[in-house]
């Protein structure tokens, strides 16, 4: 069914309280309409600061900057922001500082804009690559048990940063049709 | 033609009776300069991660706010994370300063020209960004200011020194993040 994109979908509460639980309290994005749900929930929330990025590499050193102070943060982006994440991703690894990345998928089937698939094919792999625990919410109801399970392992498990890809399936597909704005989903 | 001042001298009078003072280097001869002032376990230096420098010294500025936080780095560093200064414009950070060390080069790699060598002014990129004060040093006597700026004044705030590119002995510190990372948190009291 196609639904006006200002409803908020299940997983977004859930997810914010999960956030919260792990006591997340520095979270740094740039927006995704997949996002915007939970984005506002996060900057209304007074036990937490975010920070409008420019670019989402610069959310990787922002994370760096707040585990060496002392707090935890979360980092909120679009698969194509994986891509700008590459290298600075290397601080994460090198110096093993936990931080754990919601990522909402684009270029998955079902993705009628081309461009978006090369680095949403990509994303999983790339974060992998560098080092992050990569795990897929591919429906509703499992995306804030596997932010728990990741803040978890990151913050009091294995120490390494994770992601949690949030699947098309349970966001959406943004539909072009030269009309207003359209999403298709099943949330 | 590079600067006039000697970015030794310059990162020692940063550093000067630093106290709690909270420091990131940014990649390169910064870091290398920081080393040359003192190792310190709340020295967090980079050996890469180039362009993240300042946004380390945010999320640190955020954690710590009753603490300062001082970046120093290079030129190039700089330039590669210049929508960072946009970023820290924002959020608008009290405690937290740039001293960027500008040679207008890019002095690990072969002293190639830097954009701040024609028609680039980082000062004037972070003013445009919303901080609260900047200030470009390019005569001995223009230092203290600057250096008072950094350590003392209501951030965001940004000070380029010209320096020149000369290249003084390199002084590493530890290299091993897992240990910078550790000795950091300790020394603010948390586990490592």
């Amino acid at each position: 069914m196609t639904t006006e994109p200002n409803a908020e979908p299940s997983w977004v509460g859930p997810t914010h309280r999960a956030l919260r639980d792990a006591e997340v309290s520095i979270v740094g994005y740039v927006p995704d309409a997949g996002l915007t749900h939970l984005i506002t929930r996060l900057d209304d929330d007074l036990s937490v600061r975010t920070v409008r990025l420019t670019t989402e590499q610069e959310g990787v050193a922002l994370a760096t900057g707040a585990w060496l102070g002392g707090q935890r943060a979360a980092l909120l982006m679009q698969s194509s922001g994986v891509g700008n994440c590459t290298n600075m991703l290397s601080l994460l690894n090198t110096c093993e500082i936990p931080a754990v990345l919601l990522v909402t998928m684009r270029g998955q089937s079902g993705e009628s804009n081309p461009w978006q698939r090369p680095m949403g094919q990509a994303a999983g792999r790339s974060l992998e690559l560098m080092g992050v625990d990569v795990r897929s919410a591919t429906s509703t109801d499992e995306v804030a048990a596997l932010v728990t399970r990741a803040c978890v392992d990151t913050f009091d498990g294995h120490g390494a940063a994770s992601a949690v890809l949030i699947s098309q399936s349970v966001i959406g597909t943004k539909l072009f049709t030269g009309d207003a704005e359209q999403w298709d989903t099943d949330r | 033609m590079t600067g006039l001042l000697d970015r030794r001298e310059v990162t020692a009078l940063l550093l000067a009776d630093r106290g709690d003072l909270l420091v990131v280097a940014g990649l390169g001869a910064p870091c290398w300069d920081v080393a040359a002032a003192g190792d310190h376990d709340l020295n967090f230096g980079l050996w890469g991660a180039m362009g993240g420098a300042a946004m380390v010294g945010l999320g640190l500025a955020m954690a710590q706010p009753e603490r300062r936080v001082l970046v120093i780095t290079g030129d190039g560093e700089q330039l590669m994370g210049l929508g960072s200064l946009s970023t820290i414009g924002v959020a608008a950070p009290n405690n937290f300063a740039i001293a960027v060390l500008d040679n207008e080069r890019y002095g690990e790699t072969g002293m190639q020209a830097t954009a701040t060598a024609s028609s680039t002014d980082l000062a004037a990129v972070a003013d445009a960004c919303g901080f609260v004060a900047t200030v470009t040093a390019d005569e001995p006597s223009e230092v203290e200011r600057a250096i008072a700026m950094c350590r003392r004044e209501t951030g965001p705030v940004m000070a380029v020194f010209k320096i020149s590119d000369a290249i003084p002995p390199q002084v590493v510190p530890p290299r091993d993040g897992r240990l910078l990372v550790s000795r950091f948190r300790t020394a603010l009291g948390f586990d490592g």
